[in-house]
């Protein structure tokens, strides 16, 4: 199985500490903080930013 | 096991107070506050007192290794302990890394909880436990080192380092220490640790990943059903935590409104029962936004309000504190549980 | 001077490197895993409706934890790991 982990910026230090943690190399797409408290509107702008890591790591 | 990549011992250049400060604070072992020099022969007499002690420790969240005696008992040290407290902090640690606890979602929540320790039994009145006027306060050494040395070997050995791994959105003064005992030389109830299923001369640390003390006043209510409505009221509030991490919460309460609460008759159990029914959040103190996210993660009303526990059994209720009309309610983080243990004192 | 390191600890026997499988990114199942906190699934949906475009999507499927302070039971992980090939997490917020 291939895992791959959408973390805000805010949460990247914490994410990357866990994967060393666990030995884990993780495939990490970061976007902008925050992600909860946005209306559908400001959502897109994530989602685009997800959506496009998720495709680099399909292509890498 | 491996080593992780430091060493236990480490020589560095001999330092003077302030130096050894800077150089501590540098390598980000401080709360902030100075820290007392872990020396070989002061950590050995820190594991000294906890002689006999042989069971092994879970690995420490977020950083997930596993402590040695000589590194809780370095923390111990640096957090001004007396040896004889040593037995008390690994108690409460032995409760933190139990699962039920979620060492690893109180450390990396944006909540702002820290443990929350209660001492019971004969070790608080040996140690000097203060658990009577200003018991959450400053101004006593045990309730000062004890909780503060969980915290450092959270922050050294677990790595949760502010801002990094501990995610807090602002922390909370709970987070340098937070210990103290329950008065049960006052209280009108079995102490705390009996009601759980230990012996009353059992000494017994209690941990909860916790918000710091919430006051409840009340200086007017002369019955337990007037003091309930303020209790209810004073913790049915719409920004717990508790909503929609449903998980425990500890009422302390202070010795006055206890008599008052056993005079007309109520114990533990009506006091849990009643605090069930009627500490519930109205929905009209709640947005129409908030509520909708609450529903979308599986948090619906019951009826009218929404509740901040699961059942009675999730309300535990303590006694401490000194003379004043006051009591505590100290929320929880929600995903996490009361975990009691029992102190080891050390073999002859 | 010698000084005892507050921060020593000891890797746990079995932390052993994980490994992963090659798989089929236009194909193969996807589980969306969300964590419980708001807007973790419209950011996953939202990735899966765009992915429309590129991939086939009948086979992706969202699932979350139960508590957004609590991990996923072991039991949900598992069960995922049977089922999907590939898994998108919203881990941090």
């Amino acid at each position: 199985m291939v895992g791959v982990v959408i973390a805000t910026e805010t949460f990247k230090p914490l994410v990357l500490a866990q994967a060393k943690a666990r030995k884990v190399d993780p495939h990490l797409i970061v976007v902008k903080h925050p992600v909860g408290g946005l209306n559908a509107e400001e959502l897109v702008e994530r989602i685009d930013a997800a959506f496009a890591g998720f495709q680099q790591e399909m292509n890498a | 096991m491996s080593d992780s990549a430091d060493t236990e011992i480490l020589d560095i250049a001999d330092l003077d107070q302030e130096a050894w400060q800077d150089y501590a604070i540098e390598q980000g072992w401080s709360d902030g506050l100075p820290l007392v020099m872990p020396t070989e022969a002061s950590v050995a007499r820190m594991v000294a007192a906890a002689h006999g002690d042989n069971e092994g420790f879970a690995p420490i969240s977020p950083r997930q290794v596993v402590p040695t005696m000589a590194s809780l008992a370095a923390n111990a040290v640096m957090a001004g302990a007396r040896p004889e407290y040593f037995p008390a902090i690994l108690a409460g640690l032995r409760g933190i890394l139990t699962p039920g606890y979620n060492l690893h979602g109180s450390m990396a929540t944006t909540h702002s909880c820290a443990p929350m320790v209660m001492v019971n039994g004969p070790l608080r009145l040996a140690l000097n436990i203060n658990c009577s006027s200003n018991c959450f306060g400053q101004g006593w050494r045990a309730n000062a080192s004890i909780g503060r040395a969980i915290q450092l070997i959270l922050l050294n050995v677990g790595g949760g380092k502010p801002g990094v791994m501990d995610r807090s959105t602002q922390g909370s003064p709970a987070k340098y220490a937070f210990c103290f005992g329950e008065n049960e030389e006052e209280c009108p109830w079995p102490p705390f640790h009996v009601r759980r299923g230990f012996a009353p001369e059992d000494s017994v640390v209690t941990v909860m990943s916790g918000e710091a003390p919430h006051n409840i006043n009340d200086h007017g209510s002369t019955s337990a059903e007037g003091l309930m409505t303020t209790f209810a009221h004073t913790i049915a509030q719409p920004g717990a935590n508790t909503i929609y991490g449903k998980g425990p919460y500890m009422v302390v309460v202070g010795p006055e409104h206890a008599a008052t609460f056993h005079r007309d008759g109520w114990g533990v159990d009506k006091l849990r029962d009643e605090l069930w029914t009627r500490a519930r959040v109205p929905l009209k103190n709640i947005s129409d936004e908030n509520l909708a996210m609450y529903i979308a993660t599986g948090h619906r009303p019951t009826g009218d309000f929404l509740t901040i526990a699961r059942g009675p059994e999730d309300i535990h209720i303590a006694m401490a504190g000194g003379p004043g009309k006051h009591s505590a309610f100290i929320p929880s983080f929600g995903g996490t549980a009361v975990v009691s243990t029992r102190v080891k004192l050390p073999s002859a | 001077m010698r000084i005892v390191n507050p921060g020593f600890g000891l890797t746990p026997a079995g932390a052993e490197q994980a490994t992963e499988d090659k798989v089929d990114w236009l194909n193969d199942p996807i589980v969306l895993f969300g964590n419980s906190k708001p807007n973790a699934r419209e950011l996953l949906e939202g990735v899966k409706a765009k992915l429309a475009g590129i991939r086939r999507t009948d086979n992706i499927d969202f699932i979350a934890k139960n508590s957004a302070s609590q991990g996923a039971p072991p039991e949900m992980i598992n069960d995922a790991a049977k089922k999907y090939r590939i898994a998108l997490l919203a881990l941090g917020d």
